[in-house]
């Protein structure tokens, strides 16, 4: 009995001894970290101003972006696909419930708190001051941009330039003019002042970005109702500072723009950055969509299938009319440069042969009858484009071996393939992706390039009338992309001017690159241009469309609401 | 229900056995034992009650023959049976049935006891008790119960058999496991599951714990409800606690068992997608063009087929396509069983082996679950003060998820697409041009798409158990508990997620590893005629799961499937990831009851959680009363055999948080500069230093009655539970910079009443009927939030769809009132921007147009009323039972009316008669091909789910033991059933029963690619050496 007694006993003792409670619940973070231990290191506050970067992504490159910029504008109607066409519309969809309202405007909020806790958090970090100053001028420059695309969005948004501690259920609406005049402006004049004019890596805010952005947001007021004197005038000293002082250069060929894999040409002011690892290995959900959008439907068409040169099409967006019509290809290589009108044959099992009743109608010889029209590698469809399809009537038409698409056979309002066939933009074409279906491109977004500079600077002048220079910024852009022999004849001359030209220019010159519908909402001329030349939009545009609904979100979870946008409910 | 405990042949279930001698209740059942005297085949001797009287009329069977005998004046009886291992049957209305088994015959007496239901013993959480002690709400399964419908999980078995008790299933894909609700949900953002406790061990893994276990495997349920029964479990039990024992060895021979069903199962399907000819005049309509909208055209004229219909589609109807592609992906599937077994022991070591094996291949090929599983129990007495033993569980299972895209491609393709290419067996991967709609035959080709989950596990709870003196007993449980999972995804190039490119594939790993260690000291004392009984507890439990993922893309051979990760020419995503947490509690319980007439017992548990910020510690008392009134004031009343009044009032917590959710973590964002990456490291949780405690507070009072000498039997609940400071994923205005933040926040109220009730109609030796019914309503409404008006009240937070004096989970959106007709032109684009075809919406303010504050609460999940009615016929030989299973008054949404009725005529349809200018009376919007759905098509998605299930009816048939003795076999029981042969519902299209797992706060949904649930006919048998 003894025995078993000091059995119990040394039992009892083992299964008592656990460790000491306090200890035993303490929580140990080890696979993550946390602000407040993280961001009060160097290392920490550099990936806090990284992380600053990061929510451009979701707008520049997605489809988000694109659809906000170029749907619902004078050049880009809708295609055969996807959702979202209610931008394009101008209809009841458009409301505060609207995904890409919401999102936009959600992930720009976060961006700015990310901005706003990098500057918090970094503000008593004994690091180099040089360093330090160069980063928060990083970080300014992007909560301005946040901002800049907030106002320019939304209109009077919520302004906050503290970091969002705790549940922070309350939201102000401050007047646009002084989003601009308290946090826009301020923050980019910091970054001016404390930017580099280059930077080691490539893709960090500089100097000339800070420039430029500040350029637009002058440009932009001048435009408004809270323009101030001298607006365009310091804008156009800005884009001038651009051209002349940091060795940016037009590329000799407008092509070379598109070129994949051309990233850091001497054209890029600044631009979103995107890796090809960071997109193949899915570690970057966005990347660059932007080659899936402005396709037409060729991968179902005779002798052809889906492949990774010719994109996956989307075909969300569709030029208008007016578009098509913009440029004068005799004289002006940018529709060719920024159009594809080939397809080469690559499905063997899909291609048309020569039938009875083609040879009958004299397209054929008779002894091709049940010959295949062509091989692969042949032309397989060719879509001649705006003026050169003039050439072609039906006897052409059908004596060609291969498919072409016209606009008054294929792609007019009405035709059976409106929606299907037209005229595919191939600028974010990316032939490097891994396979036909990934959606994430490799290529940056470029955000600001020269080429746009003179464009905005030729604004800038003509708002202070200054048409001689305004058309010699305009002609710079030309120059450059005269068909050989006609230089001449793309000149203009100040009397051409004005702000319809501009527009016309832009439209010409930066066609799909996410400006257009910002564009016409900063000239005021959104509703104008969109009743004129969108097939869709035109007839439901109203005033109240120049911004956003307000997300419903924002209304619902703010206490004691949030007032909605005139016109939207 | 009786509950019927055969004494001898297969011994006392080992758990009570080690209470029964500390809790003096076994008394009387062992001197009952010690009285059976074997002899030859016949037995004969007097019943009596406990006061020595005679019984008269008692009822003697031997099981599995019409053979029997009934009890003379005198409480004599003789009864002569096939063999010794005849099994006879005692049973006397108003008294525990007794078993025993003949042996050697001979003088059997024997002493029933009054009060049936209530003199059984159940499982309370550290002890059992006697029912009839018991003073909270607790409802037990039993065995026969948990058997009695063939399923995958001990989880479903407890579906409308237990009041207060919510299963509900969250569709028909093998292995799936149901959502369970005890006494409805408290919170939001936290879990809502209850606690698993399995062989005294609470489990880490959730209702996934349970799925790991065979039911056969399991010896009863116990199911705890008022927060009284789970202050013992203190921060984990408010939202109730599960108790699963499993079978143990017994003395005596040893029995070998098997049992096995195979089932063959017809998925219940009635999604009426249109045909050809409906799919062509719809997609006419959505073609209209020209009249006054250019963008909703009503009133314009239908152009000709060439305009409307693609090259494709023309070819698709010359061919004369009518393709019913849901016929083609769903096919009958088959459901086995086989659980073998051994059982036996002598006095000093007693055991329980099984192995089982459960397959089920699905409604849709690529889905299918498989699991083994094996056991041991084992008890051993070292000495007279030493006792010890394991259940060792081990089990693998396989689930093939399947492919999503199946069911939704077979609903999006339109019926004019070719399935197969001209050879008519490979399927043809795009039926149309349409490059979004792939064919849904591609998904289920032999290896096309796998995405296999596997789980093994490792469950082993140990227990050494000391008598110190009489009365005083320790115990120690060290469980171990480890759990492996792996999830392999592979996806062809012809399949929906890839679409012709490379195949892609990834594997995602990971481990589990916790262990609990419990210390129990228990005390029972009687006195005179009151009992004592104390138990202290000191446990520590922790978990720590690592997990980690690689995935690649670009797979050099498509037969590698996920097993060669290495060669794939793009590699994707890693990750790897550590989660630990720790929770350490004492607890200590006394209860004292008086005569068996009033009974006392109180409970306070602490508990400390590593995953709160907070106050780590908290403090979980509970207390609850019993009255014997029956016996106390109404001895008289000889038709009321029991009346036992209960009341009880508890606190209990909940901590089902993720670790590490208070830290503020920051999540890694990816950028690069020139190609070369610059991740970085961003904000995406508010720290919150706070957080705290979610609190259940409830008060019980229930009712134990039996009358006409238990022929009508059952319990009444009422309850209240008030939950403080409920955790809740609060989400906030997007220009804070965050979505949500967790915080303690809020507070809840959930009442009900819960009826169980059970009779036994007929009662004679050949012919028996029994009808077991429950039936439970409860209400939830939030009492606090967040957010507060001036004077500090609660105000509704509509952006998290809140409401104060609603439930948790609302419908909040526009009403639909119908569809505008052209008469109505100048109202649809005045108050909505809308044209004529479109919904039309209630204009709740009356202020003539639709704004935001039109919204109005239109449905809640919460039932008005769910339960159960069980009906059991035998006659001789012969079983025949049914079960019918009710939930009435929750709303669904049906994404079949939302997502598979986008009205634009590029994919096919949901047949809904649909609004055209010739047809204005049409319940839904007009069909427009430039709109991807009609505008306001959530509100067409809105259903009262009601329904009635005849979930099971079961006909069995005991052979004679005449017959089968001469096999050497002890019995012999084949039996059919039939799984959800009927219901009824107003809602038509699916099975309505869905849950949607908590977390989210998603509204309960059926989703269009939910797989259907299954109607089941099995055969099976019961097979005892």
């Amino acid at each position: 009995m003894k025995n078993k007694l000091a059995y119990f006993i040394a039992f009892v003792m083992i299964a008592f001894m656990t460790p000491s409670c306090e200890k035993y619940l303490e929580e140990e973070l080890v696979s993550d970290v946390s602000a407040s231990s993280y961001y009060t290191t160097e290392a920490g506050f550099e990936d806090a101003v990284r992380a600053t970067y990061w929510w451009m992504k979701p707008f520049f490159g997605p489809e988000r972006g694109f659809t906000m910029s170029v749907f619902g504008t004078d050049t880009y109607t809708q295609g055969a696909d996807g959702g979202h066409k209610t931008f394009d519309n101008y209809d009841g969809g458009l409301n505060p419930s609207q995904n890409f309202v919401t999102q936009a405007w959600r992930d720009f909020y976060r961006g700015v708190n990310q901005a706003n806790a990098a500057l918090n958090r970094g503000a008593g970090l004994e690091i180099d001051e040089a360093l330090k100053n160069t980063r928060f001028a990083e970080v300014r420059f992007l909560r301005a941009l946040y901002y800049f695309l907030l106002t320019s969005h939304y209109g009077d948004v919520h302004l906050t330039l503290e970091e969002t501690e705790g549940a922070e259920v309350e939201a102000n609406r401050t007047p646009i003019a002084d989003v601009y005049s308290q946090a826009i402006i301020p923050d980019l004049e910091f970054a001016i002042s404390n930017l580099p004019d280059e930077q080691g890596d490539f893709g960090r805010a500089t100097k000339p970005a800070a420039e430029f952005l500040l350029g637009k947001v002058l440009l932009r007021r001048s435009w408004s109702s809270f323009a101030e004197g001298g607006d365009a005038g310091r804008s156009e000293t800005l884009f001038t500072g651009i051209i002349d002082n940091y060795g940016f250069d037009l590329l000799d060929d407008f092509a070379d723009l598109w070129v994949i894999g051309n990233e850091q040409h001497s054209e890029v002011v600044w631009a979103i950055q995107n890796s090809k690892s960071q997109v193949d290995e899915g570690l970057d959900p966005q990347g660059h969509r932007g080659h899936l959008y402005f396709l037409m439907e060729y991968d179902v068409r005779p002798g052809m299938l889906r492949d990774i040169t010719n994109g996956r099409p989307w075909k969300r967006f569709r030029p208008t009319e007016f578009l098509l019509g913009l440029w004068d290809r005799q004289v002006d290589s940018r529709y060719d440069k920024s159009y594809k009108h080939v397809w080469f044959a690559n499905n063997d099992g899909n291609i048309p042969i020569w039938t009875q009743e083609e040879a009958a109608a004299g397209y054929v010889d008779g002894s091709q009858v049940g010959q295949p029209k062509f091989q692969v590698g042949d032309t397989a469809l060719y879509l001649p484009g705006p003026q050169l399809e003039d050439e072609w009537d039906e006897a052409r038409i059908g004596s060609a071996p291969y498919t072409v698409y016209t606009r008054e056979k294929d792609y007019c309002i009405g035709c059976a393939n409106e929606l299907r066939i037209f005229p595919s933009m191939n600028k974010w074409i990316d032939d490097t992706r891994p396979d036909r279906q990934k959606t994430q491109g490799q290529r940056d977004v470029l955000y600001m390039r020269l080429g746009e500079a003179y464009l905005l600077r030729a604004e800038a002048r003509l708002q202070q009338g200054d048409m001689q220079g305004a058309a010699d910024d305009i002609n710079i852009v030309r120059a450059r992309s005269a068909v050989e022999g006609q230089e001449a004849a793309m000149m203009i001359t100040p009397a051409d001017v004005d702000i319809d030209f501009l527009l016309d220019e832009r439209a010409r010159e930066l066609i799909g690159e996410g400006h257009r519908w910002l564009d016409l909402t900063r000239t005021n001329k959104l509703v104008e241009r969109v009743r004129l030349h969108n097939p869709r939009g035109g007839a439901n545009i109203m005033d109240f469309h120049t911004i956003r609904p307000i997300p419903q979100e924002q209304i619902d979870n703010t206490l004691g609401g949030y007032p909605q946008n005139p016109g939207y409910n | 229900m009786k509950r019927n405990r055969p004494l001898v042949s297969t011994g006392i279930p080992m758990p009570s056995r080690h209470f029964f001698s500390w809790f003096a209740t076994l008394t009387l059942l062992l001197g009952l034992c010690s009285g059976s005297v074997f002899a030859q085949t016949t037995l004969s001797g007097t019943i009596t009650d406990t006061e020595g009287q005679p019984l008269i009329g008692v009822n003697i069977i031997e099981i599995g023959t019409s053979n029997g005998a009934v009890t003379d004046i005198d409480g004599l009886y003789s009864i002569t049976v096939a063999d010794a291992n005849s099994v006879v049957r005692f049973s006397y209305t108003g008294y525990s049935s007794e078993e025993i088994t003949a042996g050697a015959g001979g003088q059997v007496d024997l002493t029933l006891q009054e009060g049936t239901a209530l003199d059984e013993v159940i499982v309370v959480g550290y002890g059992t008790q006697k029912k009839r002690d018991v003073t909270g709400a607790i409802s037990t399964l039993d065995q026969e119960k948990i058997s009695s419908i063939p399923v995958a999980s001990g989880v479903q078995s407890m579906q409308g058999q237990v009041s207060g008790v919510d299963i509900q299933s969250t569709g028909g894909r093998p292995g799936q496991a149901p959502t369970i609700r005890i006494r409805g949900r408290r919170s939001v953002s936290a879990s809502n599951d209850p606690l698993f406790v399995i062989d005294g061990i609470p489990q880490t893994s959730g209702t996934a714990s349970i799925t790991d276990i065979n039911p056969q495997d399991i010896e009863s349920m116990e199911i705890l409800k008022d927060a009284a029964a789970t202050a013992i479990y203190g921060s984990r039990g408010a939202n109730g606690v599960v108790i699963i024992t499993t079978k143990r060895g017994s003395e005596g021979k040893t029995t070998v068992s098997y049992d096995g069903y195979v089932g063959f199962t017809d998925p219940i399907y009635d999604v009426d997608m249109m045909n050809t000819a409906q799919w062509m005049d719809l997609r006419r309509e959505a073609f209209r063009s020209g009249g006054s909208n250019t963008q909703n055209p009503y009133d314009g004229t239908i152009p000709g087929d060439d305009v409307v219909f693609d090259v494709d589609h023309v070819q698709g109807i010359d061919a004369g396509q009518d393709v019913d592609w849901i016929d083609q992906i769903l096919k009958t599937g088959i459901q086995t069983q086989h659980q073998l077994g051994v059982r036996g022991g002598n006095e000093k070591t007693q055991f329980n082996i099984s192995v089982g094996l459960f397959d089920e291949d699905g409604a849709v090929d690529n889905m299918d679950y498989r699991r083994i599983t094996g056991r041991i129990n084992l008890d051993h007495e070292i000495s007279s003060v030493f006792t010890t033993g394991v259940s060792f569980l081990v089990s693998n299972s396989t689930q093939n998820w399947g492919s999503g895209a199946t069911l939704s491609e077979s609903i999006g393709n339109v019926p004019v697409g070719f399935p197969y290419q001209e050879d008519g067996v490979t399927p043809r991967f795009l039926p149309t041009n349409d490059g979004i709609r792939t064919n849904p035959l591609n998904e289920v080709l032999p290896n096309a798409y796998i995405d296999e989950r596997q789980v093994t596990r490792v469950f082993a709870p140990i227990y050494i158990q000391a008598k110190i003196t009489d009365g005083l007993q320790f115990k120690s449980t060290f469980g171990p508990d480890i759990r492996f999972r792996r999830n392999g995804l592979f996806q062809a190039s012809l399949t929906n997620a890839n679409r012709g490119g490379p195949a892609r594939a990834r594997i995602f790993q990971d481990k589990d590893v916790g262990f609990t260690l419990e210390n129990l000291l228990t005390y029972n004392k009687a006195f005179g005629n009151s009992n004592l009984g104390v138990t202290l507890l000191q446990s520590i439990q922790q978990l720590r799961t690592e997990a980690h993922s690689t995935s690649a893309a670009n797979l050099p051979y498509e037969s590698q499937l996920f097993y060669n990760l290495g060669t794939a020419a793009v590699k994707g995503d890693l990750f790897s990831r550590l989660e630990e947490w720790q929770l350490a509690s004492f607890m200590g319980r006394v209860n004292y009851d008086i005569a068996g007439k009033y009974s006392i017992q109180a409970t306070l548990r602490a508990d400390g959680s590593s995953r709160l910020s907070g106050d780590k510690w908290n403090y979980f008392p509970g207390i609850s009363v019993g009255w014997q009134v029956g016996q106390d004031l109404f001895q008289d009343v000889t038709w009321l055999n029991v009346l036992k009044l209960r009341a009880s009032y508890g606190q209990v917590g909940n901590t089902s948080v993720a670790p590490y959710q208070t830290a503020g973590r920051l999540t890694r964002t990816v950028y690069s500069w020139g190609g070369a990456n610059a991740f970085g490291f961003g904000l995406n949780e508010i720290p919150n230093s706070e957080l705290n405690w979610e609190v259940s507070k409830t008060i019980n009072v229930g009712m134990d009655f039996d009358i006409l000498n238990g022929r009508i039997n059952g319990s009444l609940e009422w309850y209240r539970t008030n939950t403080e400071d409920i955790l809740l994923e609060r989400r906030l205005p997007p220009t804070s910079g965050y979505i949500d933040i967790l915080q303690n926040i809020g507070a809840t109220r959930t009442k009900g009443v819960e009826l169980s009730l059970s009779a036994a109609i007929v009662e004679t030796q050949d012919f028996s009927w029994t009808v077991d019914f429950n039936i439970s309503r409860y209400t939830e409404e939030i009492v606090e939030l967040a957010l507060k008006d001036s004077d500090g009240n609660s105000i509704d937070d509509i952006g998290n769809r809140w409401f104060i004096g609603e439930p948790l989970k609302v419908i909040f959106d526009y009403e639909n009132i119908g569809i505008y007709g052209t008469s109505e032109a100048d109202l649809a684009a005045s108050a909505e921007n809308k044209v004529p075809g479109e919904i039309k919406l209630r204009d709740q303010d009356g202020d003539g147009i639709i704004t935001a504050e039109d919204r109005v609460i239109l449905g809640t999940d919460i039932p008005d009323y769910f339960g159960g009615l069980t009906t059991n016929f035998s006659y001789k030989g012969f079983d025949l039972s049914a079960f019918f299973f009710f939930r009435q008054g929750q709303s669904v949404i049906s994404n079949f009316h939302i997502g598979a009725n986008s009205l634009f005529a590029r994919y096919n349809n949901l047949n809904v008669d649909y609004w055209t200018i010739d047809n204005q009376d049409a319940a839904f919007p007009r069909p427009n091909q430039n709109q991807e759905r009609p505008r306001n098509n959530s509100t067409m998605g809105i259903f009262d789910g009601s329904f009635v299930k005849l979930r099971n009816l079961t006909l069995g048939y005991n052979l004679p033991q005449s017959l089968i003795s001469n096999w050497g076999i002890s019995r012999l029981r084949l039996y059919a059933s039939g799984q959800n042969l009927w219901f009824s519902s107003k809602f038509d299209v699916f099975d309505p029963e869905i849950d949607v797992p908590d977390g989210n706060g998603n509204f309960p949904t059926v989703q269009t690619n939910t797989v259907p649930t299954n109607r089941m006919v099995l055969f099976g048998l019961k097979l005892d050496f």
